[in-house]
């Protein structure tokens, strides 16, 4: 009787006290006669009291939500996403005065650590105000912003690209390579696609040649040559192309946290145009993975710090 | 938190009481983020080592079912080395996140001295 509406739970024991009291007031009071009719003015006055009850506590849930920061975060969200209109331009202006005396601020001095800068919303965000990597690259307009997203697109397609062109890098390497043990003589021509080469009948299938020069996989070459294989091909730690392709890979890791770095601004353009940039790049620079059989073992080292 | 790459000596790294604010300890700070580089490129070697010569080691007429080879040791001890690589790999990138220039160059630095020692070189 006392909890039968969800929404009376809340105060159900206050108001079985209640209800108990009356209830007994009034049944002591009509032993005999009226008692169906006391009865019913105990279950209308209980009802009642459910229902005020219920109000109440359904209007103190509400203003607690509307009060909530969950409800300023959507309403700022909503906010940011709706078109600049006149009031957030003249707010935009604040800002921006307020910004450039938070930099003299963080200028000079540092009595809290890490220079307080408002609050990074550490939630996906629509918008057009962001600080991208730099302090002075600052998007606070849309054309300001599509042109950050046309720049971030092109260094996602670069980081894709430094990704297939170490992995060609590698395989002309080897493909060179594997003609000088066949004795065919260095051939600079055979940097192409196809693992045919200009030495025409021993056709060894790349696979077999990386796991022959692996170093530690299963060989019939002896150490020695395998020594003098390296070394021909100047593979040696500090060689000048070991340098070179160390640059590659310090580019590669550079634009990779780069790029995690942006998305880690939260803004849903600025991240889509990383996802888009590395998937176009990803797409054009697959060539060399369809071409190649052992395409897909290079992977493993043209992987980055995380993956 | 920064939001965008510094020289100030400001910063926190890691862990609540890591604060770097001085030259002297940001010295420190990238000497050990430097070495974590090469630590992070040395297990990455490591593990395509230890796993190849636990494989060499096999018997080759085994040849596993896939669930046995799930729990046979190259596997197992792949993925202890797995786990360390991960878990470096994001400290590296957590330390990268700090936007201090200093340490996202340190980290590049080990990882690229890492790589022209430890890495793939075939």
């Amino acid at each position: 009787f006392q909890a039968r509406s969800h929404s009376g739970v809340l105060s159900a024991e206050a108001m079985a006290d209640h209800a108990g009291h009356e209830h007994h007031d009034h049944s002591a009071a009509a032993a005999a006669g009226g008692h169906v009719h006391v009865a019913a003015h105990a279950a209308a006055t209980t009802a009642a009291t459910l229902v005020a009850n219920a109000t109440d506590a359904i209007a103190n849930l509400a203003a607690d939500v509307v009060n909530s920061d969950l409800a300023h975060d959507v309403s700022e969200f909503l906010k940011q996403l709706a078109p600049p209109a006149v009031v957030d331009h003249s707010g935009h202006g604040a800002h921006g005065g307020a910004h450039a005396g938070h930099g003299d601020h963080a200028g000079h001095g540092g009595d809290h650590a890490m220079a307080g800068h408002h609050m990074m919303k550490m939630w996906f965000h629509g918008g057009v105000e962001e600080v991208i990597l730099f302090d002075w690259w600052r998007t606070d307009s849309c054309l300001s912003l599509f042109i950050s997203c046309v720049i971030i697109f092109v260094m996602g397609a670069l980081y894709e690209g430094v990704k297939w062109f170490r992995v060609y890098l590698q395989m002309s390497s080897e493909r060179a390579r594997m003609h000088n043990t066949s004795g065919c003589g260095a051939d600079s021509s055979v940097a192409k696609g196809n693992g045919s080469g200009g030495c025409g009948g021993d056709h060894v299938p790349l696979r077999d040649v990386t796991e022959e020069t692996n170093g530690f996989g299963p060989t019939s070459t002896p150490p020695a040559a395998r020594r003098g294989i390296r070394l021909a091909s100047g593979r040696d730690t500090f060689s000048w192309f070991r340098l070179a392709e160390a640059a590659l890979y310090a580019l590669q890791l550079v634009l990779a946290y780069w790029l995690m770095l942006i998305v880690m601004t939260y803004n849903t353009w600025l991240t889509i145009a990383v996802i888009a940039g590395a998937a176009f790049g990803h797409w054009l620079f697959a060539a060399v993975n369809i071409l190649s059989p052992s395409g897909d073992r290079h992977d493993s080292f043209t992987t980055d710090a995380c993956h | 938190m920064w939001q965008y790459f510094h020289t100030k000596v400001n910063d926190l790294v890691l862990f609540e009481g890591w604060k770097v604010e001085e030259p002297g300890v940001m010295a420190l700070a990238c000497a050990l983020t430097f070495l974590l580089g090469v630590i992070f490129e040395f297990v990455k070697w490591a593990k395509k080592r230890v796993v190849a010569s636990l494989k060499l080691r096999q018997n080759p007429s085994d040849s596993p079912t896939p669930i046995q080879a799930l729990f046979a040791a190259p596997h197992l001890v792949g993925t202890a080395f797995f786990v360390l690589q991960l878990s470096i790999g994001y400290l590296l990138m957590l330390i990268v996140m700090t936007f201090s220039v200093w340490l996202g160059v340190s980290v590049v630095a080990g990882a690229t001295l890492g790589f022209i020692v430890f890495g793939d070189r075939s």
